[in-house]
């Protein structure tokens, strides 16, 4: 090694990167050549120059809380006239147009409900995506989520649906799905809330599988509202069209009565995408929750349901 | 991760104001310092650090985790300063070429290193004196060199977040040093203060 490899070295031991052979060698070189020396005391000083810190200025901290504080509440506000549109339902009505419209589109999908997973799963399973599990943590449970981000919203979501209606679980039974397992936070009140709850506490995503003799999805995977569904290339293929935002982009303040019809997640490879569609009785909206990111054309004639379950009667076709 | 930064990240995810405030707080300063140092004046670190959080926050449903937040953080932070400079500066992006091979020993004619007073390294102006020099380094050494100085990112972690080989960051960063240390010393008095000892900033080899 000449002086110019010691001098990379010399900069590494600064950011202490250097192994602990390359640490005596470089030591050892130091000991001998005081140009390499000069080179490590300079390049020291630099360092300890840089990390001179520069105070932030009055009024910057306080600027950068106001800015978020506002981008929140524009957020919320977008967000609560989509959810207030939900909420014009009671919970059990909600669930009943959740599942006929599911229903409704998968029958006409594959012409009957295609195969489907529980969403619960433990950790140690080799689940990824929408797998989520409960783990004894200190005060109560945590979630563990393969994929915290999608899977935390997903209980939320279900969470709050489930809790406030106990015909939920019938209802998701008597068009042929099931729901396992419900989680909780960390707080005391929320595990007096599981202990009450009907739902079955699921600690392994293969007991679940095994027990409903369900094979592991090897198709691309749609979960909507919590039951996860294996679709064929060609199931999917539809799916996608309905989920592509060819259609005109939202733009504008949200405003008008929005109902909650379904959401699902589509998980290909690494990618997921969540979408939920909303309907104002004249149109399809394709929403991340916290904005517009397309609509789909569809008018209704007359503003109802019945409507929105023909023009997904229509898809396939 | 830690079960602390776990739980953190959920309730970022879940909205909570609380949280959002929490990150700012532990992060904030550094983000400011990155910035500063990064865009050379006050108004565009202000921006930047506005930026980063909205960001941030803005993504914070994409963060997978497989990485400290706060690398994340500084991670974004650097691509809104790297995208702050290349509109105004776009002079700055002259390319890093390892295999650059300066064989004039820069370094070497740098004065005889008597290093600074304690003091005196404390000073506003020494403070300056750094940041322009730091102005004066191409954007992408400047870059890497204060993900390492200033947000503490590893070499792993760098590499990680700019997708480059270890070796080119460990490299890049001696270069970034190196240059630095060229800039200062044609500057001006920087390594000509009157002191004996580099010691004295209490790290030895």
């Amino acid at each position: 090694m000449n002086c110019a490899d010691y001098e990379i070295l010399i900069s590494a031991e600064i950011d202490r990167e250097n192994t602990e052979e390359q640490s005596q060698l470089l030591l050892h070189h130091l000991s001998e050549c005081t140009k390499c020396k000069m080179t490590f005391d300079k390049l020291l000083l630099v360092h300890k120059s840089l990390c001179l810190e520069d105070e932030m200025p009055e009024g910057v901290s306080a600027a950068l809380r106001e800015r978020i504080r506002i981008q929140t509440e524009t957020k919320n506000r977008k967000k609560r006239a989509l959810i207030n549109g939900t909420r014009k339902f009671t919970a059990l009505a909600a669930c009943f147009v959740i599942i006929l419209g599911a229903s409704a589109f998968f029958a006409k999908l594959g012409g009957q409900i295609p195969q489907r997973r529980s969403l619960s799963a433990s950790k140690s399973e080799a689940l990824t995506g929408t797998a989520f599990a409960m783990a004894p943590a200190a005060g109560g449970y945590s979630v563990a989520c393969a994929d915290a981000g999608s899977s935390y919203e997903e209980y939320e979501y279900i969470n709050e649906e489930i809790s406030e209606s106990a015909a939920y679980e019938e209802e998701v039974s008597s068009n042929g799905m099931f729901f396992m397992g419900t989680a909780d936070t960390d707080s005391a009140e929320d595990e007096a809330v599981k202990e009450s709850s009907r739902y079955t506490e699921v600690q392994s995503a293969g007991e679940v599988l095994s027990d409903f003799n369900i094979p592991k999805c090897d198709d691309t995977e749609v979960i909507i509202d919590g039951a996860a569904f294996c679709l064929t290339e060609s199931q999917l293929a539809v799916f996608r069209e309905l989920c592509e935002i060819k259609a005109s982009h939202y733009s504008g303040e949200v405003s008008g009565e929005f109902e909650l019809l379904f959401e699902a997640v589509i998980k290909k490879a690494d990618n997921t995408y969540r979408v939920f569609f909303y309907s104002d009785g004249n149109n399809i909206y394709l929403s991340d929750r916290e904005s517009f990111i397309g609509s789909i054309e569809y008018h209704s004639p007359t503003g109802s349901l019945e409507d929105f379950r023909g023009f997904l009667g229509d898809i396939e076709a | 991760m830690d079960f602390n930064e776990q739980k953190l990240i959920h309730r970022l995810k879940k909205g909570d104001n609380a949280a959002y405030e929490e990150l700012i707080a532990m992060n904030e300063k550094k983000i400011y310092n990155l910035a500063y140092k990064m865009l050379g004046n006050r108004e565009d670190a202000e921006d930047a650090l506005q930026e980063t959080f909205l960001k941030a926050f803005s993504a914070i449903n994409g963060f997978k985790g497989n990485s400290k937040i706060s690398t994340w953080l500084h991670s974004i932070a650097s691509n809104v300063c790297m995208d702050i400079l290349r509109k105004r500066h776009p002079e700055l992006f002259m390319s890093i070429d390892d295999n650059d091979d300066d064989t004039r020993d820069l370094l070497a004619e740098i004065p005889d290193l008597s290093p600074l007073p304690e003091e005196l390294l404390i000073k506003a102006e020494l403070r300056n004196v750094v940041n322009e020099a730091l102005q004066k380094l191409p954007a992408e050494a400047r870059d890497i060199l204060l993900l390492r100085e200033i947000s503490g990112l590893s070499y792993a972690e760098i590499s990680a977040a700019k997708n480059l080989e270890e070796g080119t960051v460990k490299s890049r960063i001696f270069r970034a040093r190196k240059k630095l240390a060229e800039i200062l010393s044609s500057d001006g008095n920087f390594f000509n203060q009157d002191s004996s000892t580099v010691e004295k900033g209490g790290e030895k080899l």
